[in-house]
């Protein structure tokens, strides 16, 4: 775990060296407050339930914007057969850089904390569904964050991993929403549980009433254990090419 | 050549096992699983019954919601319960449970479906940037299992939704239609009437309407069948020993009973005394006493027509109490949601001290605690000084005016089936000797009942019915129960509060908030940035100088 700790601190070092967690911050930070604000006075209830309703579609685009540049960028340069030279097994450089990827999107959730200071303050909402909603935040954008860290591995073009990750983290979202599974009539009825399953917003969205339901975490643990299994097989093959 | 294509081509063998091994763990997941709700009031943990009900749906139940984008800003929050309350049922049901929300809004096929289920537009109003608004939007809900239908209308509140959902669920999803009975002893007012027609003509219709209904006549058969689930009683005063003997026993068989009972009888010229004993002497031995005492209320009453000379005078009515949303019991869900109930000429119950073991009794209406109760002689002017009634009045206070006893009930006849008079002709003798002498006599409850006790019995009767309409819906919610009861034991109303803002804040306080919010933290963070950044110039800057003094 050593080695993971390394190259975590000098990943984010990194991240916070140079404008793109800042950008990633400032952006995220500017976008949900504005659309929180927009009804937030005019409905006069103290709830952050339209803030986190926001929150998955935001993650779509902004975590494959942080996930593109993990390992594109590495292929592109050929920084990552420097990288894989060293004594680390592969697990460890992912891990690490998937954890430090994590950190700034674990920042930016923080700082969106004084939303809940001034909801708190104006009312008295329900602390165990905005507890309950920042945990989904957490495994939404870390299961995002490794569909996206698998992405990047795949090429070493960062738009393309960007666009990849977008297109894959958009079909996941949709997937299990009634827009999708409207369409799921007849023969196929029997397809709409998988497709609920699957569906990324469906998990969140429990989560987010203040149900933590052990369905919803273990479906998170897979999506974001699997993608990193597939990143870890993606550097060793391309260690080999 | 050991390229990228044959390292996958190696290691396939062991990606598929990975996958099969994450597919497993999310199959059984799903099927042995554990949920924690974190809000304050448990909103989103369904009931053990709810739970079981849908568990045990043999087949697929759709729930379609129709429900309209466009709502006023008030009923956003509402609308948010309730879908969220429906994923709680998916989420329970799994695939036997399914969740459609549709939006009518512009949508025209939708809207004709949703008419066409018996769901209707309904006019609601709200407040949208300080102006009323008024808009015409659907929110209801169509249960369809099978070839069976179930619709809710309008869900306006959530409070209760759990119950109208799983009762509605069990009402689709049943085998089998449990059926009500109806014991009605009244005769009609008119004498001369050759029919001697009944008083709750309404009533038993409306429940036929809705009910698998029989009627039952107690007292020339002394026995009620044994398909009957719940029992309602009209007007049961009078009662032959032998008739209360029989109701005694089925109630310890398990039998669920909805008793109204006289406490005040009106004749003819308008005179009222106290009720002569009717099924209140059986329970009475169950541990709750009706007093015969007039219940009045000065505020909280209906209006009554009252003729006066060649004149119709119609006026509030302190001796026909209202009881008002928060008369009814929000422990016991079938009449939680109800507005209002009107009880003409009313007497009150009062549990006595020692409750027999094993029996619960839940007060499901109460009148507010401005009421009072007067003793006979009871004067019925509506013109009378009601202030100088509740001066002189035997009682004031909060009074129970309807009780729930459940569980196990002792026997009021714990001597056995009791001896005909001597009297008895005896082609009844014989019908006595035959139908009890069949009953294997129970001293105590075999199966947990259920007994409601209202304290009065005309609020059923036709021309009191049909003023008051809430009274139907009543004894609707009390029959469904009762029908129900053991799938619905446990489901409560939950108290929706839209938490809105405690302090209003004033226009600047909400753009400081905005602003600050929006703008303010995001230039905190480039703040923060700028200041890292000027630190590492620096330290570089150090570091260069370092090396050129030390070169």
């Amino acid at each position: 775990m050593r080695q993971v700790w390394a190259i975590y601190r000098k990943e984010v070092r990194l991240y916070f060296d140079s404008p793109i967690a800042y950008i990633f911050i400032i952006v995220f930070l500017v976008i949900t407050s504005w659309l929180f604000f927009r009804t937030f006075f005019l409905l006069r209830i103290s709830s952050m339930r339209g803030f986190f309703t926001i929150i998955p579609w935001l993650c779509m685009f902004f975590i494959p914007a942080v996930s593109m540049r993990l390992w594109a960028e590495e292929r592109k340069t050929g920084s990552n057969e420097l990288l894989m030279s060293l004594p680390l097994q592969e697990w460890e450089v992912v891990l690490g850089k998937y954890l430090a990827a994590l950190t700034v999107y674990v920042v930016t959730i923080i700082l969106t904390t004084p939303l809940a200071i001034v909801v708190g303050a104006l009312g008295s909402p329900e602390w165990g569904v905005i507890v309950g909603s920042y945990l989904g935040c957490f495994f939404l954008g870390a299961a995002i964050l490794a569909i996206g860290t698998f992405v990047s591995s795949l090429t070493s073009n960062q738009i393309v991993a960007f666009i990849l990750g977008v297109i894959i983290v958009a079909a996941l979202t949709v997937v299990g929403q009634p827009l999708v599974t409207m369409f799921l009539q007849g023969p196929l009825t029997v397809l709409v549980p998988y497709a609920e399953w699957l569906g990324l917003a469906n998990h969140f969205s429990s989560i987010a009433r203040g149900v933590i339901d052990s369905r919803d975490i273990i479906y998170y643990v897979i999506l974001t254990v699997l993608p990193l299994y597939f990143t870890v097989k993606s550097i060793q093959a391309s260690k080999v090419g | 050549m050991d390229g990228p294509r044959s390292y996958w081509q190696r290691h396939s063998f062991e990606i598929i096992l990975v996958v099969v091994v994450f597919v497993l763990v999310a199959f059984v997941s799903e099927r042995i699983y554990t949920r924690a709700d974190l809000t304050a009031e448990k909103m989103f943990t369904l009931t053990d019954s709810t739970k079981r009900v849908l568990r045990n749906i043999d087949g697929i139940v759709n729930l379609k919601f129709f429900l309209s984008s466009d709502l006023p800003p008030d009923a956003l929050p509402v609308a948010e319960r309730i879908k969220d309350l429906l994923s709680e049922y998916e989420a329970i049901g799994g695939s036997r449970f399914r969740v459609q929300v549709i939006d009518p809004t512009n949508n025209p096929e939708a809207k004709k479906r949703a008419e066409e289920l018996g769901i209707p537009e309904a006019q609601m109003q709200g407040v949208s940037r300080d102006e009323l608004v008024v808009k015409k939007v659907f929110m209801g809900m169509a249960l369809t299992y099978q070839d069976k239908s179930e619709i809710i209308p309008l869900v306006q509140n959530p409070a209760n939704l759990e119950y109208d959902l799983t009762s509605r669920i069990i009402k689709l999803t049943r085998k089998s239609v449990p059926v009500l009975g109806i014991v009605d002893f009244s005769r009609s007012y008119d004498i001369s009437d050759p029919e001697n027609r009944s008083r709750f003509t309404l009533i038993k219709q409306a429940l036929r309407d809705r009910f698998e209904v029989k009627d039952v006549k107690l007292e020339e058969t002394l026995e009620v069948p044994e398909d009957i689930e719940a029992l309602i009683f009209l007007q049961p005063m009078g009662l032959s020993d032998e008739a209360k003997y029989v109701l005694d026993q089925y109630l310890l068989r398990g039998g669920n009973i909805f008793a109204p009972s006289e406490a005040i009888m009106i004749g003819q010229q308008m005179q009222a005394f106290p009720a002569l004993p009717g099924y209140d002497t059986v329970f009475k031995e169950y541990g709750l006493d009706l007093k015969k005492m007039m219940v009045l209320e000065n505020r909280s009453n209906a209006m009554a027509r009252f003729s006066s000379g060649m004149m119709i005078v119609q006026m509030p009515y302190p001796m026909w109490v209202r009881i008002k949303p928060a008369g009814f019991s929000k422990d016991f869900a079938p009449i939680a949601p109800l507005d209002s109930l009107v009880l003409p000429w009313s007497g009150y119950l009062s549990l006595q001290e020692n409750l027999p073991e094993g029996l619960k009794a839940t007060p499901i209406l109460k009148s507010t605690q401005d009421a009072y109760a007067i003793k006979s002689p009871f004067d019925l002017n509506p013109q009378q000084d009601w202030q100088a009634q509740r001066a002189n009045a035997a009682k004031q206070g909060t009074f129970v005016l309807g009780y729930l006893l459940s569980g196990a009930f002792p026997s009021a006849f714990p001597d056995g089936p009791p001896a005909p008079d001597e009297d008895t002709r005896e082609e009844r003798k014989q019908l006595i000797a035959e139908k009890l002498g069949s009953i294997a006599h129970l001293n105590e409850s075999s199966e947990p009942g259920n007994l409601v006790v209202v304290s009065n019995g005309r609020f059923l009767e036709d021309n009191y019915l049909q003023n008051f309409q809430e009274n139907l819906l009543f004894v609707e919610n009390i029959a469904d129960w009762m029908l129900e009861n053991e799938s619905l034991i446990g489901i409560r109303s939950r108290s929706v509060a839209a938490r809105p803002f405690k302090v209003e804040p004033t226009e600047p306080v909400k753009n400081l908030i905005k602003f600050g919010l929006t703008i303010g933290l995001p230039l905190l963070v480039v703040l923060f940035g700028l200041l890292r950044w000027g630190l590492r110039i620096r330290r570089r800057q150090h570091v260069r100088q370092r090396y050129m003094s030390g070169g």
